[in-house]
Formats: C-alpha cells, sequence, structure tokens
C-alpha cells in the first residue's frame, strides 16, 4: 500500500514530464498504475506521440525496445525488470537471419523478402530491415504477406510459427507453398515451390491451450463461443469462433451479447479484467495460462524505476544503439507505408 | 606439412586480442570510420579473461573521484603514474555508461531502490563496484561482441596467433630501412586451422593480449595468458616497464579436477573470512585493522605462510556467516561450482590456494596507450599505463582496458595512416624452415611445465636473490632450446607461445632481480 502511494506522489510530482504504458497482459496493481495501455504496438504509438520526458514501460524487452526505437532521442524509457524477457522473441537471433536467408535462395526461386512479427527483439528487426524486409502485427500480417506475395516474392515469416500458419490459411496457401524453417526445423527442404517460409518459434503462454480445452468448453456450454489468439495451436484455431490480436479479443469480448458464455484462450491477467468488465456475461478462461515475464513488473519494480530516474544512469533504462534504431524503424516504417498503399 | 604463405590483408588498424581492451580499441577505431581487424589466437573470440572476471567494475561512489584515487595509489603503494590514475577515475564512469550500458547494453545488478547495486572489494574504502551477478566479465564480453559484431567495418579472425610485429627496420628487405626509426607496420599473424602465416598491414597496431598468469603454475587466468604481446613488443624495441609486479590472488578454488576457478573476493567483502586447517581465522594477525579485507598481495602472502606453518596445500574460505545477502543468488557462479565437486557453500567452508592473476606491468604506453615504437599502442592488461603502480586495486583493471582501449583505439583512428604502402612491397613473406622438423609435443608441454614451476616456485609469491639467480640460468639455458625449436619445427601455438613464454618470464625475473625493495605485490625476502 505504502509502495502504490508513493508511486501516485511521485506521478504527482512528475505530472506529464512522465507517462507510465502497461501492456494489456501486465498484472491488475500495475495496470491501475498506468496512463495508458494496450497492446504492443498501440503502446509503441502512444510512446511515440507522448511529450514525457519519462516513460515507464510496463511490458516485456521488445515491447520496450519498440517504445524506445519511436520516442524521441531525449526521451528516456525504462523497464521496471530487465530480465522480463520475451521466450518468442528471443527464439530468432539477428545473427540467425543472414545464414537462413542464403540456405533458403538456395532451392527457393522467388527472391525472398523477411517479414517479422512485431514480437521480435530490435536486433531482429534491424537485421529484417537490412535484408530488404518489413515488421508486422498479428492484425496486419495477412495482407503485407499478401501484398509482397503478389509481387513474386517469398515470405520468409519469423518468429512465431502459429501465427505464420494462421497467415498462410488466410491467404490462403497450399500445404506445399509453405515451408518451415529454424532452430528445431530439420524436416523436409525448402522446395522451390515455396512462398511461404515459416521459423519455428512459439510463444509458450498461447501453446499451452490444446484442441481438447475447446472441446471441453463447448461441451460443457454448447452455445459458448472461444476467442482464441493467433500464437494458440493450428488445432486451437481452428476450432476457434474468433482468432485475432489481443486488440481483436477485447473488441469482441465488449460486443458481446449479455448473457453470453466465452472462453478466451490468451494471457490470464487479461482475461480476468475482461471477466470482471463484463459482469453481466459469463467469460472464462480458456485455460488458465499466465505469461511469467508480463508478471515480473511489481509496483515495488516500478517505484525502483521512477526512482531511479534523476540518477546518472537508471539500471532500468532501455537502450537501443543508433544504427540499430535506424535501420529497425526503417522496417516499423515499410509496415506502415505498405499498409496505407494497401487501403488506397 | 610446412607453413604455408597466407594472403597479404591490408587494415587501418590491426587490433591483436578481444578482451575488453581490444574490443574498446576496435569500436572506437571504426567509429571515426577506420577499417579494422581484430585478431584472436582462440577460437571464441569471448575466450579470454575478460570473459573470466566475476566481481565487477569501479563505478561511481562515495568519496568521488578524489577517494577513488586515493584507494588505488594507495593499493599502488604511490609509484603509480598520477596522470593515469586521474584520467581512470574520471573518464571510467562516463565509458561504462557510454559504452557499457547505452552502447552495449550490458545490465548491471540495481539495487531495487533505484541505483545500481554497488559492491565493495578488498582496499576499497566505500561500495563503489557494480556487477552482473557474479559474471560481470562475460556479460560484459557477451555486450561487446554484440555491439562489435553490427558494425561492417571491424573484421574478426579467430584462431590466428599473431607471432611477430612486423617493422620497417626489421624486416624490410631494402637495407637503408635499417637506419630509418623503427615503426610498426603490421604483424605476422598465423593462421591454426589452415596452417599458414598471413601478413596483417596496417599502419596502427594495437597490442591487447592480456596477462602472463599462464607463466605460473597455479593461475586464475586463461591457457591463452601466456605473455604473447609483451614478448613481441619487446623483440621490436618497445619498453616493458613493472614487470616484477605480479599480482597474485588469494582465493582460487582447490581442487584436484576443477582448475582456474576463481573465489571472488566479494565473498569477503559481504563477510566470508579465511580460515587455516586448524580453524583459525588467520587474517587479525597479518592485518589487524583491515583484516580479510586487506590488499590482496599480503592476503596471498599470509595464506602462503598459513600454507607453510600447517603443511598443507590449502586453507579455507568461510562463508558461513554471510548474512547480508543470499549467497546463492549473489553468487551463483560459485555456488554452482562448488556444488559440483559437493561443497554447500552456506555450510561448509570452501578449500582455497592462491594463483597468479594481474599482470601490473606491461608495455610502456602514454595517455593515449601509444608506446616508444611509432605505429605501436599497447592496451589493457598487456600495457603498463602507470594506473596501477605496485598493486592492482580490485575491479579497476575492466575499467582501465575499458578506458585505454577507447583512447588508443581514437588517437589510432585519428593520427591518420602513415601511407607505409612503399615498405609493404619490400616486406618479405613468412618464411618457413625447409626442412621443417617434427617435433614431439611432449617436450614442448614439459618445456612449458617448466617454466610454470620455476616462476611458481622462484619468482612466485615470495621471491629471494638465490631463487630467482637460479631461475634465470634456467632461462638462459631454456631459451635456446625455444630458439632452436622456433627456427627448424613446423610452426604451431604452441610453439609461439612457448618461445614468448620464455622470454616474458625472463623479463619478470630481470625486472624482480632489478628491484631489491618489496613493494606491493613484488615480495623479496632479505638475505
Ligand atoms: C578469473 C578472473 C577474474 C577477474 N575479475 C576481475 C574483476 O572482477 N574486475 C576487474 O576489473 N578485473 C578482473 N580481472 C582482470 C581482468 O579480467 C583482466 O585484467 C582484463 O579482462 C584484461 O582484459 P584484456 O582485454 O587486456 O585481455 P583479455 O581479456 O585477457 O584478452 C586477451 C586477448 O588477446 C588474445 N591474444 C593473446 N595473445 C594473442 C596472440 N599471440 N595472437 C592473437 N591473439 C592473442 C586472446 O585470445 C584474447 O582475445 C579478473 C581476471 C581473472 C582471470
Ligand atoms: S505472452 Fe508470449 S509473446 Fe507475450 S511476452 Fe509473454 S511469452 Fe512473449
Amino acid at each position: 500500500m505504502e509502495t502504490i502511494t508513493e508511486i501516485v506522489r511521485l506521478k504527482k510530482e512528475y505530472g506529464d514530464k512522465l507517462c507510465i504504458l502497461a501492456h494489456y497482459y501486465q498484472r491488475d496493481e500495475v495496470y491501475q498504475l498506468a496512463d495508458f495501455s494496450g497492446d504492443s504496438y498501440q503502446l509503441a504509438l502512444e510512446a511515440s506521440r507522448s511529450g514525457a520526458g519519462h516513460i515507464v514501460f510496463c511490458g516485456v524487452t521488445f515491447m520496450a525496445e519498440s517504445a524506445r526505437i519511436l520516442a524521441r532521442p531525449e526521451q528516456r524509457v525504462y523497464l521496471p525488470d530487465r530480465e522480463a524477457g520475451c521466450p518468442l522473441a528471443d527464439m530468432a537471433d539477428d545473427r540467425e537471419l543472414a545464414p537462413a536467408l542464403e540456405e533458403i535462395q538456395r532451392t527457393c526461386l522467388r527472391p525472398i523478402v523477411p517479414v517479422v512479427y512485431i514480437n521480435s527483439t530490435a536486433s531482429l528487426k534491424a537485421a529484417v530491415a537490412k535484408a530488404g524486409g518489413i515488421v508486422c502485427t498479428s492484425s496486419n500480417a495477412a495482407l503485407l504477406v499478401r501484398s509482397l506475395l503478389a509481387e513474386g516474392n517469398a515470405v520468409l515469416f519469423l518468429p512465431d510459427r502459429n501465427l505464420g500458419l494462421s497467415v498462410a490459411g488466410r491467404i490462403p496457401l497450399s500445404k506445399d507453398e509453405i515451408a518451415f524453417f529454424g532452430r528445431e526445423t530439420d524436416g523436409p527442404e525448402v522446395t522451390s515451390a515455396a512462398r511461404m517460409i515459416i521459423w519455428d518459434g512459439f510463444c509458450n503462454v498461447h501453446v499451452r491451450f490444446t484442441a481438447m480445452d475447446v472441446m471441453k468448453a463447448k461441451n460443457q456450454y454448447p452455445s459458448a463461443r472461444v476467442f482464441v489468439h493467433p500464437e494458440c495451436r493450428e488445432e486451437v484455431t481452428s476450432l476457434a469462433d474468433y482468432v485475432g490480436s489481443t486488440s481483436g479479443i477485447i473488441r469482441e469480448c465488449e460486443k458481446a451479447a449479455a448473457g453470453e458464455v466465452l472462453f478466451i484462450g490468451t494471457e490470464l491477467n487479461l482475461v480476468e479484467r475482461l471477466a470482471a468488465a463484463r459482469k453481466d456475461a459469463k467469460i472464462f478462461p480458456l485455460r488458465r495460462s499466465g505469461c511469467l515475464n508480463m508478471n515480473k513488473i511489481t509496483p515495488e519494480k516500478v517505484l525502483a524505476a521512477l526512482r531511479s530516474m534523476n540518477g546518472p544512469s537508471s539500471p532500468y533504462e532501455v537502450f537501443v544503439p543508433e544504427e540499430e534504431s535506424a535501420l529497425a524503424v526503417r522496417a516499423l516504417r515499410g509496415m506502415i507505408e505498405r499498409v496505407e498503399r494497401a487501403k488506397e | 606439412m610446412t607453413a604455408q604463405v597466407g594472403p597479404r590483408r591490408e587494415f587501418d588498424v590491426l587490433v591483436i586480442g578481444s578482451g575488453i581492451a581490444g574490443l574498446a580499441a576496435a569500436l572506437a577505431a571504426a567509429g571515426e570510420g577506420r577499417s579494422v581487424a581484430v585478431v584472436s589466437k582462440e577460437g571464441e573470440l569471448s575466450e579470454c579473461n575478460t570473459n573470466y572476471a566475476q566481481g565487477g567494475i569501479v563505478y561511481r561512489g562515495e568519496g568521488g573521484i578524489e577517494l577513488l584515487e586515493r584507494d588505488i595509489v594507495s593499493a599502488g603503494c604511490a609509484i603509480n603514474f598520477g596522470e593515469a590514475v586521474r584520467v581512470v577515475c574520471e573518464e571510467g564512469p562516463r565509458a561504462i555508461e557510454d559504452i557499457l550500458i547505452r552502447k552495449s547494453r550490458v545490465l548491471f545488478d540495481p539495487d531495487g531502490a533505484g541505483g545500481l547495486d554497488l559492491t565493495q572489494e578488498a582496499a576499497h574504502s566505500t561500495r563503489r563496484i557494480i556487477h552482473v551477478k557474479d559474471h560481470t566479465g562475460a556479460a560484459i564480453e557477451k555486450g561487446l561482441l554484440g555491439q562489435a559484431g553490427h558494425v561492417d567495418r571491424i573484421a574478426f579472425f579467430t584462431g590466428h596467433c599473431a607471432v611477430d610485429l612486423i617493422t620497417n627496420s626489421h624486416h624490410a628487405r631494402l637495407p637503408e630501412e635499417r637506419y630509418r626509426p623503427t615503426r610498426v607496420i603490421g604483424a605476422y599473424v598465423f593462421d591454426e586451422r589452415r596452417e599458414e602465416v598471413s601478413i596483417f598491414f596496417a599502419p596502427r597496431v594495437v597490442l591487447a593480449t592480456g596477462g602472463v598468469g599462464n607463466l605460473f603454475l597455479h593461475t586464475s587466468n586463461t591457457p591463452g595468458a601466456s605473455g604473447d604481446g609483451i614478448a613481441m613488443a619487446n623483440r621490436s624495441g618497445a619498453e616493458i616497464i613493472n614487470a616484477e609486479y605480479v599480482q597474485f590472488h588469494p582465493t582460487i578454488l582447490y581442487h584436484r579436477d576443477v582448475k582456474r576457478f576463481l573465489i571472488s573476493e566479494a565473498l569477503r567483502g559481504e563477510g566470508a573470512r579465511l580460515m587455516n586447517r586448524r580453524g583459525e581465522y588467520f587474517l587479525e594477525k597479518y592485518n589487524p585493522a583491515m583484516k580479510d579485507l586487506a590488499p590482496r598481495d599480503e592476503v596471498a602472502r599470509a595464506i602462503f605462510y598459513e600454507m607453510e606453518a600447517t603443511d598443507a596445500g590449502y586453507v579455507f574460505l568461510d562463508a558461513r556467516q554471510v548474512s547480508r545477502v543470499d549467497l546463492k543468488t549473489r553468487f551463483p557462479s560459485i555456488a554452482r561450482q562448488c556444488r559440483e565437486i559437493g561443497i554447500d557453500i552456506a555450510r561448509e567452508p570452501i578449500p582455497v590456494v592462491p594463483a597468479a592473476h594481474y599482470f601490473c606491468g606491461g608495455i610502456k604506453v602514454d595517455l593515449s596507450g601509444r608506446t616508444n615504437i611509432p605505429g605501436l599502442y599497447a592496451v589493457g592488461e598487456s600495457a603498463c599505463t602507470g594506473v596501477h603502480g605496485a598493486n592492482r586495486l580490485a575491479s579497476v583493471s575492466l575499467l582501465e582496458g575499458l578506458v585505454w582501449g577507447t583512447r588508443a583505439g581514437r588517437d589510432a583512428a585519428l593520427s591518420g595512416p602513415a601511407g607505409d604502402d612503399a615498405v609493404r612491397t619490400d616486406i618479405p613473406d613468412w618464411i618457413s624452415p625447409r626442412p621443417e622438423e617434427e617435433i614431439d609435443p611432449v617436450l614442448v608441454y614439459q618445456d612449458l611445465h617448466n617454466i610454470r614451476s620455476t616462476m611458481w616456485n622462484y619468482a612466485g609469491i615470495v621471491r629471494n636473490r638465490k631463487r630467482l639467480a637460479r631461475a634465470l640460468s634456467d632461462f638462459n639455458y631454456l631459451s635456446h632450446r625455444v630458439e632452436k625449436f622456433y627456427r627448424q619445427a613446423r610452426l604451431t601455438r604452441t610453439i609461439i607461445e612457448l618461445r614468448n613464454a620464455v622470454l616474458t618470464a625472463s623479463l619478470i625475473i630481470r625486472a624482480a632481480q632489478a628491484n631489491r625493495d618489496s613493494l606491493g605485490c613484488h615480495f623479496v625476502e632479505k638475505g
């Protein structure tokens, strides 16, 4: 309680020089402290719009890096626990990209453009930009991949395999147009027919959901609808009633009719918050699956980060080297331009 | 198979060594737009002493620059070079912030209250050392390599062992060059995999080859710490100073199968105490004021004498009463290593022995890392800037490597290429002896072993006139044989190292003989 009071006091003291951002997956005590909350893309945008000199980012490393990249140079971005990483983002390393592209190009006839999901390290985004590729989010991935394929390219999609598969399904691509690649993959070779090559990373929060979970839910409440995130396994997304990004899921829950039963396959903190917001409906987690890394951020650590802001060097401040940052911005801009062009 | 002639390569700056000092130099030179080659004789760039530093690196603390200067000079017995001490204290914190924290993204441990966690080590009068758990060096090395890996102007060569520096006056075929002022224009480098010697031309060469620990039987250093840079520099005419000051770390894990494992003195900083085999905490006898936080050399000698008195090969470090921190989270590597050999550090004392740890002397350089030979720089442990004087204060060496690496890299880049092209064409390729002799590796190994025991027994923690004289005459004899190997045998990395080891060991002994007074980590028994 003292911690919260102190944070509130510091927030008042800093006024609009400080902005606390929290991801939807943050624990409630932290979420409550935020000036703005959203998914990783919205938070990055908010960071770039905010006038605050200090941005305390409650999320995981890659998100704070995106905020850092989009913020102005004089703004400072802090992550209250520097060990809050994202296992999914860490499943593709920038140094793996060039050799992967080289190997794939040996058999693939089309020029390959890497497309990297926003859930990735800044270094990987930079490497992707260097290789002529772009960033995507779960909501615009299909659109971007489609437009790149239409230009005659093949796409290397990384790092999330399930999101990649759901994109491929939406294009749609046939089985032999899809190939896999990555650390754990030594399956069939990339053939000359391949149009989408998918990296084999995964989010362990979302792959925990199984087809059995969906069947049990529907068995218990036959009229129930199941909403899941595209990082869930294919066996789950194929049975779900709605597959969409975190923001998409939130929107669907808001639209649901009173009394409806919903099962949600995404991070637990968010699901519990949704359930609390819609007492008139029945919202359940498809399975209780929380993100260990998101939960590393606590009010105590937020307070430590706030206190660190005046020191000569804060242990929480996030840095992205200039060259890397410039490249990553290029990959992010590439995404925005393509999305805008597609709208025309 | 004979050592083949490899390609001739050209760079603006050649850096030999990929520890903190070499990488800082490479980054600084590349930052000024220069093309840089970094060569390391190891298969992995990270295999160096930097990677094994545990305790941390000096940052900011109470008392500021003045108190830090005072601690450094008092550890160094006031023979330090004041200007150099000032540089490391003034530029250090900003170098850490700029290069390590910002650019290399090293995540130093937070203290939970908004600052970086500050710890204390032997002979520091305040808490001012930052760390990444107990693997600070590995985190720094990884960060620097990550940063350097993104710089296109830096080319890395692993498994490349520098053999000798190339100078106009020693190597050019044209007789006139012999009379011109000596300058360094590159190096002969042995590529171990391809068994070929290539020439790396560069108007600026930075030696960052690290220390000499492996010249001694017990050491905390990596096997590559064989004094190569010191020997190479000496052969090309650079001055070597303060070579008698070899610091011994008091506490290496003593175990049959585990070598080179350091028990950080941060453990003593948190309250662990040394105990002899009779169960007595003995440091209060030797230094009643500072006890277990006395300077390293005193602690090492105390252990040495206790080992003699109790006729034991080791003493104990007792961490059982440490309560300020949780041992297993603050010292995970030590706890893990000890557990592997069946010791729970919270419940049992740890057997330890002293070991050669840090070379305070080295290639004499100025505040920009320049040696007396134009074109040649030296940084890090292989250099002697004057920061450490007669003894190094804990956790200052990484900082010195960072600061001087950066200074030298920048100086090398900005002092401009000297336009050596004309001389280059006059430098012969490496000439292999023909026919080459196959040398039995056991012979080479035994010679190295001889050097290491001789240094340990005669020129180690406690020295005297007779021992030093005996060691030198042994090495005089040995160096003839080694030179013969080198001239007649097929070149290998071990032979290169052996040749450098004999020379560097002799330099240490001569310096020790010349200095009859015990000071800092140089200790001579009278009589
Ligand atoms: C176990 C241990 C713990 C330590 N803890 C600390 C600490 O907590 N704080 C602190 O400040 N200091 C500490 N030190 C000291 C510190 O780590 C070293 O002084 C410092 O890392 C030296 O850095 P360097 O760049 O000069 O050399 P190194 O890091 O040793 O690098 C030497 C490089 O030179 C290369 N090389 C050598 N010879 C050749 C050749 N002939 N050809 C090509 N390449 C060559 C090697 O391959 C290597 O890449 C510790 C040392 C040890 C051994
Ligand atoms: S929920 Fe998954 S993708 Fe998001 S931070 Fe956690 S592990 Fe990473």
